[in-house]
């Protein structure tokens, strides 16, 4: 009896994968344990182990095809095993589209076979059966909604405000859909090795577009800047950056010392530390800070953990580790999750201050600006300093401007007094 | 027994009075009786001990309408459930009293095998218009063998009506509409009930089985449930209605037949069903609630149904772990801040 391989579910939010390449060809001997495959996941890239060892038998998902969560994708087994009663699984209903036909549901029924059935099930979006009903009367893609209900669940008010949104001019109309186009697989000549498949990073780009516009459509952000003066951040980077580079062979660049600095400030200030869930705020009782890397496919967020009881060579470390990682699409999923602030830099590209969306469920993100020379008065002479611009972006529901203000002050103070954040 | 002659035409009704349930009971007793001589009480300690049964729904009847008419029986609740169905059969018109509801596991032959099932199995030749009446529910410290709900074994058997009043107006008019109808009809009253007071109409006041009464008006959940749960409905509601949650309490009245229209007109309103009931939750009619709003509503449903239930254990004795094994006003609270959440 051949063993099914299925798409595994990745990552909490997984709900389908790409297979970038195969690793085993058909008809090649495979152990178990082996890596098997390299699929992408709304978040990363990773290889995937064979279930069981034998012959792959059949690929029934070929490179660059896009599956739910659950789907078969390969058989393992020994010549001679049946494989002819699989059918090749369908690819996933573009969004906002007809429900599946009978036929489509029957195949897809047969193909999860009998146990990956329930699985399959983990991966639909969480809905309630009113406000799917109430989403098709009105023609609301479901897959642009966020749920506010228990455990994230889309219930009616979520229908509700977004066709308010819409009768405000606010939305396209279900039938113009962004990510359709990366739904439907395309057949893939040659493998792409490391190449990420264009339709993988255009699906990419619609799980991108899909949280940016549910976390600007569902929450209250807004954003207050402050300047600093980084005089003396300037100062203790350059007397102790070389050290640490010497003695730990650590960099440490002026994220690492912003998140630093983030993470002791929130550490004081616990209501900025908070996210909105279902109808009240809840404060997170640890500090996770995510970290925006820019890639050329988009934007992914690797999280330093435990950021306020890291000492700044870690975190120094664990930030270059992830995003060299991320640069290489070899995050883990979970390293994507779990953040409760995020600090997102383009100081790099001359940007002064800007108003950075909110990497929900989080309710507060830290834009930084450039660092750069310029006259500022001392008393009532003009001296050249180097300052930066800070902007926080906070969700008013969770809190409101007072306190945000007063974080960002702090952290401020923190770093034009940056010895601070040699404090334990 | 004498002959059964044709009952009078029924009276009109005039006026209120407030009642206890128990009263509401004997008056409707007396009044059928009195108008119909096919009607007779039997049953436990009806007629002679204590003044009529042990919570007095048949105090004075025996007075008024003699011992042919209301009848103490041994303590055979077999032997009592099958004389019913004969008399029945016969033409009368029996109203048996079972003293818990929880003794009526000895009365099952009588009343699954027979009084349900002889109409459809002699083609309709015969008519068994009994009524089984009992008291059911827990909140007495009367322990795990005299505090049982036990509505779900009734509702499941075809042929048999289950009526649970929660109001003395209620209890007076189903229990008229039990009587006159030519079905056996399972009348499930509750323990803890019987000295509430309400309002009851004077005269020949019916209540129709299979229609639903709206105990409290809301949009923002439907409530179902019966006997004390509807009274510990009204208080959550009251409580939920300061935090801006207006809930909508249905009392079905009577379980089978189950007024759907009415609950899924509700839901269809709400989106939301708390379902509740002293009986214990597996198996318990809440569950069969929720699958025929589920599959006659699914697409009004906005959250999870959710049950408050009895637990599926013995019902203690000790006060506090009886209240902690039935179901409480803040249970129901709870359960409607979840769904609504």
């Amino acid at each position: 009896m051949a063993t099914e391989v299925v798409l595994p579910r990745l990552g909490l939010t997984q709900e389908e994968g790409t297979i970038l390449r195969w690793l085993k060809p058909e008809g090649s001997r495979v152990g178990k344990g082996e890596p098997l495959f390299e699929v992408m996941t709304d978040k990363a890239t990773l290889e995937v182990e064979a279930p069981a060892s034998g012959v792959v038998l059949k690929i029934l998902v070929a490179e660059g095809g896009t599956v739910p969560v659950a789907t078969p994708i390969a058989l393992i087994g020994e010549p001679g095993d049946a494989v002819t009663d699989v059918p090749v699984p369908a690819p996933p209903p573009p969004s906002g589209g007809p429900p599946p036909t009978e036929a489509a549901r029957v195949a897809g029924a047969a193909a999860a076979g009998d146990a990956p059935r329930g699985r399959a099930s983990e991966g639909r979006i969480r809905i309630s059966p009113r406000a799917r009903a109430i989403a098709e009367s009105q023609r609301i893609d479901v897959r642009t909604l966020v749920g506010t209900g228990p455990d994230g669940r889309i219930i009616e008010r979520d229908v509700q405000q977004a066709v308010a949104a819409r009768a405000a001019g606010a939305v396209q109309p279900a039938g113009v859909d962004s990510t359709a186009a990366s739904a439907a697989p395309q057949p893939v000549s040659t493998p792409p090795a490391r190449q990420i498949p264009s339709h993988a990073a255009a699906h990419m780009r619609g799980i991108i577009a899909r949280r940016m516009l549910e976390s600007l459509r569902t929450t209250a952000q807004l954003t207050l800047t402050t300047e600093v003066d980084m005089e003396e951040t300037v100062r203790l980077r350059n007397e102790v950056g070389p050290e640490l580079e010497r003695r730990e062979r650590v960099h440490v660049t002026y994220t690492d010392l912003i998140v630093r600095a983030a993470a002791v400030a929130l550490r004081e200030h616990q209501a900025i530390n908070a996210r909105w869930e279902g109808e009240g705020v809840h404060r997170l009782p640890e500090i996770h800070i995510g970290v925006a890397v820019a890639l050329e496919e988009g934007l992914v967020v690797p999280v330093v953990r435990h950021a306020d009881r890291a000492s700044i060579p870690q975190i120094s470390a664990a930030i270059r580790d992830l995003s060299e990682r991320a640069r290489g699409m070899r995050l883990r999923p979970d390293e994507m999750a779990g953040h409760t602030f995020t600090v997102t830099n383009l100081g790099m590209f001359d940007v002064d201050a800007f108003t950075p969306v909110l990497n929900l469920p989080e309710a507060a993100m830290l834009g930084v600006g450039r660092l750069h020379r310029r006259p500022v008065a001392a008393g009532d002479r003009a001296e050249i300093h180097t300052t930066m611009v800070l902007s926080l972006t906070f969700d008013h529901r969770v809190v409101d401007g007072a306190p945000a203000a007063q974080f960002l002050q702090r952290l401020k103070h923190i770093l034009e007094h940056p010895y601070l954040l040699l404090l334990p | 027994m004498s002959q059964p002659t044709m009952p009078a035409a029924p009276a009109a009704a005039v006026g209120t009075r407030t009642l206890t349930y128990a009263e509401a009971l004997n008056e409707a007793l007396r009044e059928e009786m009195r108008r119909d001589p096919r009607v007779f009480v039997m049953g436990e300690d009806v007629a002679v001990w204590g003044g009529g049964g042990i919570f007095g729904v048949t105090k004075g009847l025996v007075e008024e309408f003699g011992p042919q008419r209301v009848r103490d029986t041994p303590i055979s609740e077999e032997a009592s459930a099958a004389l019913a169905v004969g008399a029945a059969v016969a033409g009368a018109r029996p109203v048996a009293e079972f003293m818990y509801a929880d003794f009526m596991g000895l009365a099952m032959e009588p009343i699954v095998n027979q009084a349900a099932k002889i109409r459809y199995m002699f083609g309709g030749k015969a008519r068994v218009p009994a009524v089984f009446r009992a008291q059911e529910g827990a909140g007495r410290g009367n322990a795990a063998q005299h505090s049982q709900s036990l509505e779900a074994w009734f509702c499941h058997i075809p042929g048999l009506k289950v009526v649970t009043p929660s109001t003395p107006a209620d209890a007076k008019g189903l229990l008229l509409s039990a009587i006159r109808d030519d079905n056996p009809v399972v009348f499930l009253e509750h323990k803890v009930l019987y000295a509430t007071k309400g309002p009851v109409p004077a005269g020949d006041y019916v209540v129709p089985l299979g229609v639903a009464r709206r105990a409290r008006e809301g949009q923002h959940a439907t409530f179902v449930g019966i006997h004390t749960m509807v009274h510990k409905a009204l208080a959550a509601a009251e409580a939920l209605a300061g935090e801006g949650i207006e809930l909508e309490i249905i009392d079905p009245r009577t379980l089978v037949p189950f007024d759907l229209d009415a609950v899924v007109t509700s839901v269809r309103k709400t989106g939301r069903l708390v379902v509740g009931h002293e009986a214990y939750e597996r198996c318990g009619i809440g569950a069969e609630i929720i699958a025929q709003v589920a599959g006659a509503a699914f697409d009004a449903l906005d959250a999870p149904p959710v049950r408050v239930c009895g637990r599926n254990v013995p019902v203690p004795y000790n006060a506090r772990l009886e209240a902690a094994a039935l179901p409480q006003t803040e249970d129901i609270a709870a359960a409607i801040r979840q769904v609504v959440a």
